[in-house]
């Protein structure tokens, strides 16, 4: 949700330590539920400190939820909110790596036992140093001086406030303290030692310690001397060890006596790579020269206290400490080993520096590693599609595994493995290179390959050889796949699939596809060929609909004659109709939904060969049990947004057909809504992306609350051979593509909406067939206006305020594709020719988006529309992203270029003036590719007059472009075709609960609609 | 109690007493106190009078100069106590210095505010003990009426300096005429072997706390300076708790056999688990919480070995 107007700040208040939420919109802010009203002296955007009523959240609550706030969804939320939710995290992180540490304060009278957060030097106070640097003024707006106020009469001045770096320090120190604490208190035991009165004192509420006495009070000062290396945010340099292999001596045998050597530098903090040896520190001056450190002494006095601490980590370091300058040690493979393993971790936990070889580290190439060596177990296990299609995969075959041990690029058999362990020593020298091979892994690998191999389904596979392999591996060895056989043919098509373009689309296809249309179809082709589920996720306006047509021709065309399940929301079932029709008339398609649908599966056996079933989602959810008893051919789900929640029943629902392939369409970036990625891919290939608990930990949380970048490369390695998505803005598309597309969108009606228009149509039909002249052309204009009204939306008609959601068809329609639009980053002007709808329109945007989106009629003054024009055309995330205009005074003159998106909510009928409106955006600085979409609604007037103006286009020059004038001219008969509408103009029961999904709100609204249908005027 | 004591009856120790709780619990502490009792044989009873003093917290306004401690004991009356040891001479300092300077772990040591163990080795080279090694090393003074020497009012301020010293090793140098910082100074230019700057680093300045905005940047109110960084982030436990204090030697007055790590060990792993909790957020209701809840033991077991 984008909002202005809502700060967030951190109180450092040390009795109670909070945050304070405040501003216009900060009941708009996710968490502000948490909050308990207060108020705050702090100091506004003027510069001057002031009191301001808000929400005071405590760190208790306000960390979890601060921190539960994705990365994409804090940048759109007002800055300081943003750097606070990276704080909270941050908090978490610290606390959850152990980097605390027990202090003790002096409050008034008393000793507190605290916690407070460890920032050494690294990548700790990196982080911390970064996010001190982007504090926005409204994160850190704290008086300095928190009860000063201004004396009466005096002028109010700038206010000095916290510096960031305090604030953050102060809240990490707090939240750590917080978070360190149960809420249980005990009884206090009588005679209990210091130490046990201390522990209690961190554990439990009372942070009470100590009180009386000189003995508690040096107590205390031995605690802070004590702690004093670790505490706070510290210092400018670091010492750092860099553990360097033994040059390699081919004469020597398995070089035991070989020694490795452990060399001391000085790091700086500021710049990691800046490393200064022992030597050059000792000897003076180049520190200072080389900006490590600010003075010769204190650079040779962070080398020396960080050589005492690790000295007390790992004896040999200590032993060093008797030279003068201590420079490096030299150590045989075995304590080498030690360091490697043991004690740098430790020495990285004390806050000091360690390079180690790459290639011995866990993941090095000289570690010990697994290779799978994953085949199909035969030839029948990639088995022959019974629809005729080629050898494919399916995922519920199993696949065989073999393993190998692999150390540095070789193979090793389980007779060398046992050789490696008998030299006991874990860092060796093999066939003349350094390894490192601990005596547990070499038993693990022995384990393994005594094992031979295995099998693993499918999908388990196919995840493993996309990069998944731990997840079924059961071992803690790195692993490496390699795919063999026929199994790694499928694999190589997968791969080639998007770019093949050999794909023959079937004569049977009326219309030219595109060339990357062809390539989207060809990949739908192999991906059916393969049996892999498959999800076409163009954006909006490039022609999923017809990619998938073609595919359907060519199952067809291969001999495939069972049925195909098309699930689409309500508002789209017309197009698709409308499409078939066009691009495949000889393929026949049934409807599922309505009074008439199929109430058994036998019905399905009956259908031509080929047919097309259309359903909604909501009749999915319904009719599942006759649906999933059918052997589809394609089950294919336009719209795929539609089973986001995994749980929900038209989910389940949809994971229950049965197909010989399962293709998703969506338009909306499935890769960055991972809960929508999982249930998709639960449908597509199910179990492929493993238990849905699991790729929440491993990937969704990761990659959406943390924005963390490896997690998220992995899974698009995982998932990129299932998904085709190009964009309007690739190169190869555009060329591809005309600068402007212009597409009607076909939209279903409501019930409420049918019920309406034919009421209104009996009503002025008696009346209009009884008129002459003036009277009648009245008549006639009217009642048009009116089911345009009707078709746009039930209370434009009725003059009501709403509720609006789940009473349109067309709404629906704009909303679902608006989705897109924003998801996808682009702008769009909406035009309409009433100003009532117009409103309604920016309620219903405003209300779903959570935007505020600009409306520009004839009311609105000349300075206020300039305005909203400069600041739609500003480049700037804050800029709104849609803009709804009235065609009369907004359809000419302005330059719009900012949008590449043209909706016509309703249609004028003449297309200069739609054309002059759409120009609007479609003009000189117009970069990108400008779409238009003309809604209409099947099957009433709207539809039936856009089909007329197609068959005679050079009508639509002469006649139509007086307007709406030549309607009146008709006769009775005429009008009753144009008007009456068609019997399935209606597509499902009750397109409120269809299209709601489970979502309680629209179900209400269904209600209501029900309740209303009541109050039509008959 | 005898009329004599009764009439004599004592001031009670004052406000700013010096409470020792523990004392000669580092080995110098223990030398120093020991060097005492070594003087002191014939005065047993005295000493005992001057622990409990200590104990009492009767010795207070002490202070350590160069080759000078004063305090005073409040007792039955207010006694100004004084001792007196040598200070060495620049030419023994020098010498002992170029000695520690051989060896890193001396200033190693030293900033990590310990005393070397074989400090006393160091100056016995120099022909100096730190230590009062002779009873006419320490001479003492007390406005006390007592003949005996040490007076339990000298007992009493030596057993505090004893727990001063425990805390700060660097006293004992103080006391023989140099601060830590001079000596530090003498070792650093020692090792670089350059004359240069070595004067005292100064003192990392406290950051300051507050700031003043300009009004310009007080209307970028909700901008931030740069953009909020994309900081990684990482929830994994160490592989021991309480991992960050085992690079500690225990505080000083730490008196239980396992180690502060130990001792805040399960504090810490409980905390960790429930930030890592928060914030990864795995929901309790889900499915199959409950396997992967049996899952996790195994695995962290797994992760240790």
């Amino acid at each position: 949700m984008r909002s202005e107007g809502a700060h967030l700040l951190y109180v450092p208040d040390p009795a109670r330590p909070r945050l304070f939420l405040w501003g216009a919109n900060a009941q708009q802010m996710p968490f502000a539920s948490l909050g308990q009203p207060a108020t705050q002296r702090c100091v506004l955007d003027t510069g001057i400190a002031d009191e301001v009523a808000g929400l005071a959240i405590d760190l208790q609550v306000g960390v979890p939820a601060l921190a539960s706030i994705g990365v994409a969804e804090a940048s759109q939320l007002p800055a300081s909110v943003a750097t606070w939710t990276a704080a909270a995290k941050l908090a978490l992180d610290l606390v959850a790596r152990g980097r605390v540490i027990p202090t003790i304060e002096q409050r008034n009278s008393h000793t507190e036992a605290r916690w407070c957060a460890s920032i050494l030097l690294g990548e700790d106070a990196d982080r911390f140093a970064r996010l001190a640097n982007s504090f926005p003024p409204a994160a850190h707006a704290i008086p300095a001086s928190m009860n000063r106020r201004s004396r009466r009469g005096q002028q109010p001045r700038i206010a000095r406030v916290w510096t960031p770096d305090a604030l953050l320090e102060h809240f990490l120190n707090a939240c750590a303290d917080t978070l360190m604490r149960t809420d249980v208190s005990t009884r206090a035991q009588p005679r209990a030692t210091w130490e046990q009165r201390w522990r209690r004192a961190l554990h439990e509420p009372n942070a009470q310690f100590a009180g009386e006495g000189f003995a508690e009070r040096l107590l205390t000062d031995d605690l802070k001397a004590w702690i004093k290396p670790l505490a706070g945010v510290s210092g400018e340099a670091r010492a750092c060890f860099r553990l360097d292999l033994p040059e390699v001596d081919e004469s020597a045998s398995h070089g035991d006596d070989a020694l490795f050597t452990l060399r001391y530098f000085l790091q700086s903090a500021r710049d990691p790579s800046l490393l200064m040896p022992a030597a050059d520190v000792y000897r003076g001056g180049a520190s200072i020269r080389r900006g490590i450190a600010s003075s010769a002494r204190s650079a040779q006095e962070h080398l020396l206290a960080g050589l005492a601490i690790a000295g007390r980590l790992f004896p040999p370091i200590e032993a060093s400490l008797h030279e003068a300058r201590p420079e490096s040690i030299s150590m045989k493979s075995a304590v080498a080993w030690e360091f490697l393993n043991n004690a740098a971790p430790q020495l990285i936990e004390a806050g000091l520096g360690v390079i180690l070889p790459a290639e011995l580290t866990r993941t090095g190439q000289r570690r010990l590693r697994m290779r799978m060596r994953l085949s199909s177990p035969s030839a029948s296990g990639v088995s022959t599609d019974k629809g005729g299609a080629q050898g494919g995969l399916s995922l519920d075959t199993m696949l065989a595994f073999q393993w190998q041990a692999e150390l540095a690029g070789e193979t090793l058999t389980v007779d060398e493995l046992q050789e490696l362990a008998k030299l006991k020593a874990p860092l060796v020298r093999h066939r003349g290179r350094w390894v490192a091979v601990d005596s547990r892994e070499i038993n693990e690998a022995i384990r393994l390959l005594e094992q031979k191999g295995g099998t693993l389904a499918a999908h388990e596979g196919l995840a493993a050889a996309f990069g998944a392999a731990e997840r079924t591996a059961q071992t803690s060895l790195p692993i490496e796949v390699a795919v063999e056989g026929g199994l790694a043919d499928v694999l190589a098509r997968l791969r080639a699939a998007p770019e093949a373009s050999e794909f023959d689309v079937p004569d049977t296809f009326v219309g030219t596809l595109r060339p990357y249309q062809v390539r989207g179809a060809g990949w739908l082709a192999t991906m059916s060929d393969l049996r892999l589920g498959a999800c076409l996720a163009d954006d909006m306006g490039l022609g999923k609909t017809v990619q998938l047509i073609a595919l359907l021709l060519h199952r067809r065309r291969l001999g495939d004659t069972a049925p195909t399940l098309l699930v689409c929301p309500t508002s789209v079932v017309g197009n698709w109709e409308r499409e078939l029709r066009r691009f495949a008339p000889s393929l026949p398609f049934v409807r599922h939904y309505g009074p008439q649908r199929a109430r058994d599966a036998s019905a399905f056996s009956e259908l031509q060969p080929g047919t097309v079933v259309f359903t909604t989602y909501g009749l999915l959810r319904r009719d599942w049990p006759i649906l999933s008893s059918v052997e589809w051919s394609v089950a294919a789900l336009d719209e795929a947004q539609n089973i986001k929640n995994a749980a929900s029943r038209t989910a389940q629902a949809a994971r229950s057909l049965k197909a010989q392939f399962r293709v998703a369409l969506t338009g909306t970036p499935i890769e960055n809504r991972l809960a929508e990625l999982w249930s998709i891919f639960e449908f597509l290939n199910p179990r492929f992306l493993g238990p849905q608990a699991e790729f929440r930990r491993t990937f969704a949380i990761p990659i959406e609350r943390y924005g963390q970048a490896e997690p998220a490369e992995k899974l698009k390695r995982l998932t990129q051979p299932f998904i085709l998505r190009r964009l309007k803005s690739d190169p190869t598309i555009i060329q591809d593509l005309p600068s402007k597309q212009e597409m009607k969108i076909i939209c279903s009606l409501t019930r409420e909406q049918a019920s309406l228009y034919q009421a209104a149509l009996d009503e002025s039909f008696a009346k209009i067939e009884g008129a002459e002249g003036i009277e009648r052309r009245g008549r006639v204009l009217a009642l048009l206006t009116a089911l345009k009204q009707i078709c746009n939306h039930p209370a434009q008609y009725l003059g009501e305020p709403g509720p609006l959601a789940g009473r349109s068809g067309k709404l629906q329609r704009i909303l679902e594709m608006l989705e897109e639009v924003l998801a996808e980053g682009d702008r769009a002007l909406v035009f309409t020719q009433y100003r009532e709808m117009g409103e309604r329109l920016v309620q219903e945007f405003e209300r779903v988006f959570g935007v505020s989106v600009p409306f520009l009629h004839g009311g609105v003054p000349q300075g206020a529309r300039d305005e909203m024009v400069r600041r739609f055309q500003q480049d700037d995330s804050r800029s709104p992203p849609i803009f709804v205009l009235s065609v009369k005074a907004g359809g000419t003159g302005l330059n719009l270029t900012a949008a590449n998106h043209v909706f016509h909510y309703d249609r004028w009928w003449n297309p200069a003036v739609e054309d002059q409106a759409t120009d609007r955006a479609y003009r000189i600085g117009q970069r990108r590719s400008v779409q238009v979409h003309k809604l209409l609604c099947a099957g009433t007037v709207e539809e039936k007059i856009d089909e007329l103006l197609e068959r005679k286009r050079e009508l639509a020059e002469s006649i139509v472009g007086a307007g709406e004038q030549w309607i009146t001219e008709l006769n009775d008969q005429e009008l009753r075709d144009l008007f009456s509408l068609a019997p399935d103009a209606v597509i499902s029961e009750d397109i409120g609960e269809v299209d709601a999904g489970e979502d309680g709100e629209s179900i209400q609204g269904a209600q209501r609609q029900r309740r209303r249908k009541s109050e039509v005027p008959a | 109690m005898t009329f004599d004591e009764f009439s004599k009856r004592k001031r009670p120790p004052p406000q700013q007493g010096i409470k020792v709780r523990e004392m000669g619990t580092t080995w110098w502490g223990q030398r120093w106190i020991e060097a005492l009792e070594h003087f002191s044989r014939d005065y047993l009873s005295r000493l005992g009078r001057g622990r409990t003093y200590a104990r009492t917290g009767r010795v207070h306004d002490l202070k350590v100069a160069p080759g000078l401690v004063t305090a005073t004991v409040t007792g039955t009356e207010e006694y100004d106590v004084s001792l007196r040891m040598d200070v060495f001479t620049n030419a023994e300092w020098n010498m002992a210095i170029k000695i520690m300077a051989q060896e890193a772990r001396y200033a190693a040591l030293l900033l990590a505010g310990q005393m070397p163990p074989d400090i006393e080795t160091v100056f016995r080279r120099c022909k100096r003990s730190l230590f009062p090694s002779k009873s006419h090393d320490l001479e003492t003074d007390c406005s006390c009426p007592d003949w005996a020497s040490p007076c339990k009012h000298v007992a009493a301020m030596h057993y505090v300096l004893g727990e001063a010293f425990d805390r700060d090793p660097f006293l004992l140098f103080e006391l023989r005429g140099r601060t830590r910082d001079q000596v530090l100074a003498a070792l650093a230019r020692l090792r670089s072997g350059v004359d240069e700057d070595v004067k005292t680093p100064r003192r990392q300045e406290l950051a300051p706390t507050s700031v003043e905005v300009s009004p310009e940047a007080w209307a970028q109110y909700e901008v931030p300076p740069v953009p909020l960084p994309a900081l990684r982030f990482n929830f994994d436990p160490p592989q021991t708790p309480a991992a960050i204090l085992r690079s500690l030697p225990p505080p000083r007055p730490w008196s239980l056999e396992e180690s502060p790590a130990d001792f805040l060990a399960d504090l810490y792993a409980s905390a960790s688990e429930r930030a890592r909790h928060m914030a990864l957020g795995v929901p309790e209701s889900t499915p199959d919480a409950t396997t992967s809840a049996g899952r996790t033991k195994p695995r962290r077991k797994a992760n240790k070995s």
